[in-house]
């Protein structure tokens, strides 16, 4: 049908506009870096006997001009090889594969713990403005936004597993291991976006389509379950895009407060050890993953919102 | 009300009217989180700006004095002292300065280029919006947390690094921000009206368009303050912002956290000292959000 | 009386309780209305027309909007002694239904047309969604807009075929009473025409009764039967259309047709009615319109006027009609 087509040529598009966006993002992180201060092969090899330091510069090619060494990084790229890591010898793909299962998961546990307290609370506050239910919900979350989340995370420790003993603080091998963590990546991001939700709801409650069902007979509860949400949903997919790349972001914090075996992490030990091709690799895939998820989420708002898929489908006939 | 009842059944002619920015502050003035964030603002500011003289950089702040570390809170040092021996009370005092300095200032420069790059997108369009808007789209590729990073590991760890990195973070979402304000109104008749009395382009940004833009500024400064201090207590917790022995409650909240059972204070005051400072500007900023846009109250 | 309404309205007042204000919306509104007859209610922009049409399906926004006093009986039911739930199922969109006045924000967007047709049907029939979807193709039919599509979204219709999609919902359930908030003004002229032919053709087709709300003089002639002037949410002149255009009695109604600009009429000045309408906040003590009313002396601003019949139909709220020497000058 012709509606299909044009879906999946939109997809295209998306998924190729993608490339670009990437490969500057990555010429970017790369040139960042590189201009880092602090040598890494002294840092590596523990002496700075010139002999020593100037053989292993030749062996990491940092002996070559810094554009030959931005075109080799970048013909690597496009075929799928980030480098090797200087502390773990092992290639940085590898490294950042191996781990990229743990973020999954904790991002996975963590979104769950958003939606389910964020959404219906941002909803009912708003369905109940100014009533306790809503002040107290919007005082927590404001709470909540302020608070810095490796804060969150050192008190839920502090209270949990040191002082209760109930839920393991590091790791990842212990059942139940992922809750504090996740408690502590989802917290931001549900206060954020219960306020979000609520002010969404707010401006859609109000829409004259809203009186229009209730003067037809559509019961209140009704009408904001089927014409309310179904309207609300559409701005708040592109919130979840920002929140997800937020939580990407929040997991290098996170992950380092509970010694959770991830992306984050690697990428904040890479840099501290100034593990160059292993910090600049993770950036990147870091990068791109955010850009896939962003542009599934630009999808999906194409198959919700009919707006949208109107103005591709440009069987606009407006009689 | 629906939004076709506002037009047509409630109005508001033959009433006492205030100008605009007096509304304004009354509306303001009404809410009273909003006050309360604007006091705990100036306290703060306040301490920061008189701590050299409550507070002794040298002996309190920074001189190690290992024979009194990790005391509890105390009649002498009222809020304990950290893994070196310092007083708690005084490093956070201290403290303020450089999460407020970092704060303040990344807002600036992150808003300052964000008018600019926005206000130039916005009104020329064409090459120059595609090009501004092609390089907010590279910098937005990593989340602002992790382009701080980046930032802060390629151009080391200074106050002023620190800064910038934080500023470059979030002026891609400012851009926009300001570009879709310039947008809405430089359509509008009455700019048309003062190209046809004869003002040139600097003219008509800075007398129509720019007053138009001055509340979203406000409120994104107000609101963005606080992420901003988050992020750099956050890169200093990592060890990638302000370095030791500089008293930054981030790294403060890093320094605690091997005594973190037994010395639960030294976590405890300075994660206070930053949800206390984050929460004001951001009771402020809501209040402000508030105040000059109430069609869109919460 | 005697006679069988359809709608009566008795001492209705509603007024909006805000931190700033109470607005005196609708102010002790009479209205009756019988079963097949279409009443204009006139009145400019702030007069309580909206509010007084929200009231009679219960639909004034709760905060800040009360209802202070008042009866409304519909066809038998005393609307405010029903539940909620009675209000969804016997009268919203099934004994009375409303239509509002900016067709292109007043469907969901997000719905095709049929469904949101559909929609009203399933709620008040018990009938399968098949069935219902027929029913929605044959009320799009019956306002004009083919059939096959049921199916598109909002967005792909113009304003005045959006206001037809309104008025095939509002009509689905063939009721008693079509309450019409000003349907037409968004529209432009040459539409405006057609939707009005639809909706007396409908209106004529099922026998309703219709509440037509306007500012526009024109329209009332057009469709309407009867006509109630409002003022400051209150009625100051009803009477049946000839009375009150051949016979206008109050003040206001004749500014109403003095402003109004005339063919065979050689003036060179329209006559606008001096001053603005009052604020609800603050309205003026006694006549309301007394400010502005170039018949008015001191005892206008000490008592509300009260009805006064001038025919079995024709009544006026002016206390200059207590001398029954008393005319218009004209305008």
């Amino acid at each position: 049908m012709a509606k299909g087509v044009t879906m999946i040529k939109y997809i295209f598009k998306r998924l190729l506009l993608l490339i670009p966006v990437s490969l500057c993002t990555s010429a970017l992180v790369f040139f960042m870096m590189a201009l880092a201060p602090g040598d890494p092969v002294t840092a590596i090899l523990g002496t700075d006997k010139p002999e020593a330091v100037e053989a292993k510069r030749i062996e990491l090619g940092l002996d070559k001009p810094i554009g030959t060494q931005f075109v080799n990084y970048m013909q690597g790229l496009l075929k799928g090889d980030l480098g090797v890591s200087y502390t773990s010898k092992k290639p940085v793909f590898n490294e950042y594969i191996s781990r990229f299962p743990s973020t999954l998961k904790l991002t996975f546990y963590a979104m769950i713990v958003v939606v389910l307290i964020a959404v219906p609370i941002g909803i009912i506050s708003a369905i109940k403005q100014y009533s306790l239910f809503d002040n107290i919900g919007m005082i927590v979350a404001l709470t909540g936004i302020s608070m810095p989340s490796f804060w969150l995370g050192l008190l839920l420790i502090l209270l949990f597993s040191l002082k209760l003993g109930w839920l393991p603080s590091a790791g990842n091998s212990a059942p139940g291991a992922v809750i504090l963590p996740a408690i502590t990546l989802g917290a931001t991001m549900a206060a954020n976006l219960t306020r979000t939700t609520r002010s969404t709801m707010l401006e859609v409650i109000r829409q004259d389509y809203i009186r229009t069902a209730r003067a037809k007979g559509v019961g209140y509860r009704i009408t904001i379950i089927r014409h309310a949400l179904k309207n609300a949903v559409i701005p708040m997919i592109t919130v979840m895009c920002v929140e997800f790349a937020s939580m990407l972001a929040g997991a290098c914090v996170v992950e380092t407060v509970f010694s959770w075996p991830g992306v984050g992490r690697l990428t904040i030990d890479a840099i501290n050890r100034k593990d160059r091709p292993l910090a600049i690799g993770c950036l990147i895939m870091t990068a791109i993953v955010i850009s896939l998820v962003s542009t599934l989420l630009d999808i999906l708002y194409a198959l919700v919102d009919p707006r949208i898929r109107a103005g591709m489908g440009g069987k606009n006939k407006n009689v | 009300m629906y939004k076709s009842d506002i037009k047509n059944d409630v109005h508001t002619q033959g009433r006492k009217h205030f100008s605009l920015r007096g509304q304004i502050w009354i509306r303001l003035c009404k809410n009273k989180s909003a006050i309360l964030g604007l006091i705990i603002i100036i306290t703060i500011f306040f301490i920061a700006f008189i701590a050299d003289h409550i507070v002794n950089y040298e002996e309190d702040v920074i001189q190690p004095n290992v024979s009194i570390r990790l005391q509890w809170p105390n009649s002498e040092h009222v809020l304990g002292t950290d893994e070196l021996g310092r007083d708690v009370l005084s490093r956070i005092i201290y403290g303020s300065r450089m999460s407020l300095m970092i704060g303040v200032l990344a807002v600036v420069f992150s808003l300052t280029t964000g008018v600019i790059l926005g206000t130039l997108a916005a009104f020329y369009g064409g090459t120059i919006d595609t090009v501004i808007m092609r390089i907010c789209d590279i910098f937005e590729g990593l989340p602002s947390f992790l382009m701080a990073v980046v930032i802060t590991a390629a151009f080391g760890t200074n106050i002023v690094n620190l800064m910038i990195a934080v500023g470059l973070g979030t002026f891609s979402a400012c851009t926009r921000i300001i570009r879709g304000n310039v947008l809405m109104v430089k359509d509008q008749d009455y700019v048309e009206a003062g190209y046809a009395m004869g003002a040139n382009d600097f003219q008509i940004i800075m007398f129509h368009i720019m007053p138009n833009c001055v509340a979203t500024i406000i409120v994104q400064a107000s609101l963005r303050v606080g992420s901003g201090i988050t992020t750099a207590s956050a890169l200093s917790f990592l060890g990638l912002g302000v370095q030791p022995p500089n008293p930054e409650w981030g790294a403060m909240l890093s320094g605690g956290r091997a005594y973190l059972l037994d010395s639960s204070y030294l976590t405890l005051f300075p994660g206070l000292a930053i949800m206390i400072t984050i929460l004001a500007f951001n009771m402020l900023g809501d209040g402000l959000r508030d105040a000059l846009d109430p069609r869109l109250k919460r | 009386m005697g006679k069988e309404y359809l709608l009566e309205v008795k001492d209705l007042s509603v007024y909006y309780e805000t931190d700033e204000g109470t607005a005196k919306a609708v102010n002790n509104l009479d209205i009756q209305l019988e079963k097949g007859k279409t009443l204009g209610l006139v009145g400019e922009t702030g007069s309580g027309k909206t509010t007084t049409a929200l009231a009679m399906i219960r639909l004034v926004p709760d905060p800040p909007g009360v209802i202070k006093s008042g009866e409304i009986i519909l066809d038998g039911m005393d609307i405010f002694k029903l539940s909620e739930k009675e209000m969804d199922t016997l009268v919203r969109g099934t004994n009375v239904s409303m239509i509002f006045q900016d067709p292109m924000t007043s469907l969901n967007p997000v719905m095709t047309v049929g469904y949101q047709i559909a929609e009203t049907i399933k709620i008040h029939q018990k009938i399968s969604n098949d069935e219902a979807e027929k029913k929605a193709e044959e009320m799009l039919e019956l306002v004009g807009i083919p059939a096959a599509r049921s199916k598109e979204f909002p967005h792909q219709f113009s304003g005045g075929m959006k206001q037809r999609v309104i008025i095939a919902i509002a009509l689905a359930c063939n009721p008693k009473l079509l309450i019409a908030d000003e349907p037409t003004t968004a529209l432009d002229v040459t539409i405006q025409a057609q939707v009005l032919e639809t909706m007396k053709n409908l209106k004529d087709k099922f026998g309703m009764a219709m509440i037509m709300i306007t500012h526009d003089l024109g329209i009332v002639a057009e469709v309407c039967d009867e006509v109630s002037v409002i003022y400051a949410g209150r009625i100051v002149e009803h009477g049946e259309i000839r009375e009150v255009f051949k016979n206008t009695l109050h003040p206001y109604t004749e500014g109403l047709f003095g402003s109004l600009p005339r063919i065979n009429d050689n003036r060179e000045m329209l006559m606008p009615i001096p001053g603005l309408m009052p604020d609800p906040m603050d309205l003026p003590s006694g006549c309301a319109f007394s400010p502005r009313c170039k018949y008015a002396t001191i005892s206008c601003s000490k008592t509300i006027p009260k009805k006064k019949y001038i025919t079995e139909t024709h009544y006026v709220a002016c206390i200059a009609y207590d001398d029954p020497e008393f005319k218009l000058k004209g305008v």
